[in-house]
């Protein structure tokens, strides 16, 4: 699963998701892609399942890229602990994600294949999104 | 040379951002005209109009603001800015040409065939998408169609090898344009493998949990 080698701050605050994707939110190397349209938090588990369910029902016919990267540490308390006592420890890692970002891309197929596995993709994520083609100047 | 579409445009005197979400909440759209050596005009455009001339994906047209023969241009369009999610156009740039006069302009690339490569299990990739090219205004082709369909495995194109009438290169002629890839069969089904075998040891942990857990509950 994809995570940070080495990080500045082992904990960070939640931070607020306000606005559009300004980078990251135009298909940049392959055909297909899909596009977040609510804002959310991404787990690097569910970025796994997404990529491992589009590689398996392309059946390494093309290329896929993973256009986001988990970057954000999340922290939680054990259970049945009193509040305060300090933050909680890291459990998992997770990518921001703002409406219009495209999180994976897909070329190299034909686009009925394309669609099919990016819809597979889409029922592994926790926000609404739609599948996208290239658009040309 | 075939008539040019025609794109309906306004004089506007506002700008700024303020002005320009006033347009687009009255179904306008600001933009910009401009050729080299003459000042700038801004525009408005209906998104009707728009829609329609983007539809047909002309690579030249004429804007026209006026009646006047000196208020009707030949342009392409340099940039269209989009909204992120609904990719609506939501500003303009045209530039005026100059018959007779080449200019440096953007054309997609397009594959054509079935490689090869391919057809012994390689993966093809189109690496190059987009290419600037130098020409005259009336030969700018919609797209460069590049033919793939004798590229082996492991074997490439680059865009040296591709020439056409008229148009010369901006990119450099270095770039690859497509290469078709060896099947990575090998390396991905050791990846699983390892995936279903820590899967397997997992799932042998938490029954030795339960059966621990069950016995000590007896």
């Amino acid at each position: 699963m994809l995570a940070p080698k080495r990080v500045q701050w082992r904990k960070v605050q939640r931070g607020r998701r306000r606005g559009f994707a300004k980078k990251g939110n135009t298909i940049s190397f392959g055909q297909w892609g899909i596009m977040a349209l609510d804002a959310g938090w991404i787990t690097s588990r569910q970025i796994e399942a997404s990529r491992i369910a589009i590689t398996r029902h392309i059946k390494r016919t093309g290329n896929v890229w993973i256009r986001i990267f988990p970057d954000k540490p999340v922290t939680k308390k054990p259970a049945e602990v009193r509040m305060g006592k300090g933050k909680g420890s890291p459990e998992y890692w997770v990518a921001v994600v703002k409406p219009g970002r495209i999180m994976f891309e897909l070329g190299g197929v034909s686009e009925e294949l394309a669609r099919s596995a990016l819809r597979l993709a889409q029922h592994k994520l926790p926000i609404k999104t739609k599948i996208v083609g290239r658009v040309e100047v | 040379m075939a008539e040019l579409i025609k794109l309906k445009a306004e004089l506007r005197e506002e700008t700024g951002k303020g002005a320009a979400k006033r347009m687009r909440r009255s179904s306008k759209i600001p933009g910009i005209f401009y050729k080299g050596g003459e000042d700038a005009i801004w525009l408005q455009f209906h998104n009707k109009d728009v829609d329609n001339v983007l539809a047909k994906k002309p690579r030249l047209f004429s804007v026209a603001w006026g009646e006047g023969e000196d208020e009707s241009q030949e342009c392409m369009f340099r940039e269209i800015q989009r909204h992120p999610v609904s990719q609506k156009p939501v500003h303009l740039d045209l530039m005026g040409i100059t018959r007779g006069v080449k200019i440096e302009t953007t054309v997609p690339v397009t594959l054509v065939g079935s490689p090869e490569g391919v057809l012994v299990g390689g993966i093809l990739q189109q690496t190059l998408t987009d290419v600037e090219i130098r020409c005259l205004p009336s030969e700018i082709p919609d797209e460069i169609v590049v033919d793939v369909s004798h590229v082996g495995i492991q074997e490439s194109i680059h865009l040296n090898e591709l020439s056409f009438e008229g148009i010369e290169w901006v990119t450099s002629t270095e770039r690859t344009v497509a290469v078709v890839q060896p099947p990575r069969v090998v390396e991905e089904d050791i990846e699983e493998e390892e995936e279903l075998l820590e899967g397997e040891e997992g799932e042998g942990v938490e029954g030795e949990e339960e059966a621990a857990s069950e016995e000590g509950g007896e």
